[in-house]
């Protein structure tokens, strides 16, 4: 965690806070819409640098906000981020990972999630610097230590190939279980 | 199936939003020509899903700890006091 999240929390948290305490929430929901508010954040700054230019102050406030409305007050608390912040800034974000299945129920992703955690962290690790913190295959080479970018996208590939194996199985695993 | 690194690479540039016009006219002739490719297509869209829900988790799981540290944290304790205050009201 950078040392600007830190910043941010502690510089805008406190506002969301006393929005969603005025309006009868609880500091638990206020941490929840805040923690989404800056992960979208992130997500941005991954893809396009330029919106450290915007006020990130009322850029993150703005989504907390939105959020809040849309789980608490509209009662939207199990729809996806995704959909929850579609078209906020006119932009429909992440379209590289939009989930050709996104209609499969929560827990199949979860249990996928849960099984690349044990038995798949590096493969993980680095294809979260690539694809999630879009690390250049330079940045990759180097964090994991691989001779240079040919050997580094060799071994995303390897990874990828593993990965979407898990994910296959046990999705058609999951899909045999509750079907 | 294990897919050739040209064809992972290609299904990337693809699915990622960088390819060339050539290279999606190239794809689009060796998904008719392969229905594997085309299953492929498939779960590697799935896995990019997977991987993006991987790092949020990450990401939210860092943000958990820098919020029980801000408010554990001596240091902090005007701004936990501050925040804390507004839900005693």
């Amino acid at each position: 965690m950078t040392k600007t999240m830190e910043v941010l929390y502690l510089r805008i948290f406190p506002a969301v806070a006393r929005y969603v305490a005025k309006r009868g929430g609880t500091l638990e929901e206020a941490k929840d819409v805040f923690h989404d508010a800056l992960l979208v954040y992130h997500e941005k700054t991954l893809d396009r640098p330029p919106i450290l230019q915007l006020d990130e102050g009322a850029y993150i406030f703005g989504v907390a906000r939105h959020l809040w409305i849309k789980r608490y007050v509209e009662n939207q608390r199990y729809a996806s981020l995704d959909k929850l912040i579609a078209g906020l800034d006119g932009d429909s974000g992440m379209d590289w990972a939009d989930d050709p299945q996104s209609g499969e129920p929560a827990p199949a992703t979860q249990r996928i999630l849960r099984v690349l955690q044990t038995a798949g962290q590096r493969c993980m690790q680095l294809l979260t610097s690539f694809y999630y913190e879009k690390l250049d295959m330079q940045e990759l080479a180097r964090r994991f230590g691989f001779s240079g970018t040919r050997s580094a996208t060799v071994q995303k590939f390897k990874c990828l190939e593993k990965v979407r194996q898990v994910v296959k199985e046990k999705s058609l695993h999951y899909e045999d279980f509750v079907g | 199936m294990k897919t050739s690194l040209d064809n992972q690479q290609l299904m990337e540039d693809c699915l990622l939003g960088q390819a060339t016009g050539t290279q999606q006219a190239l794809l689009q002739a060796k998904l008719l020509l392969d229905p594997e490719l085309r299953d492929e297509v498939y779960w590697q869209r799935r896995t990019y899903a997977v991987i993006r829900e991987y790092g949020r988790m990450q990401f939210r799981n860092e943000l958990d700890l820098l919020h029980q540290a801000l408010f554990t944290a001596p240091e902090h304790r005007s701004f936990r006091d501050k925040v804390l205050g507004f839900f005693r009201k």
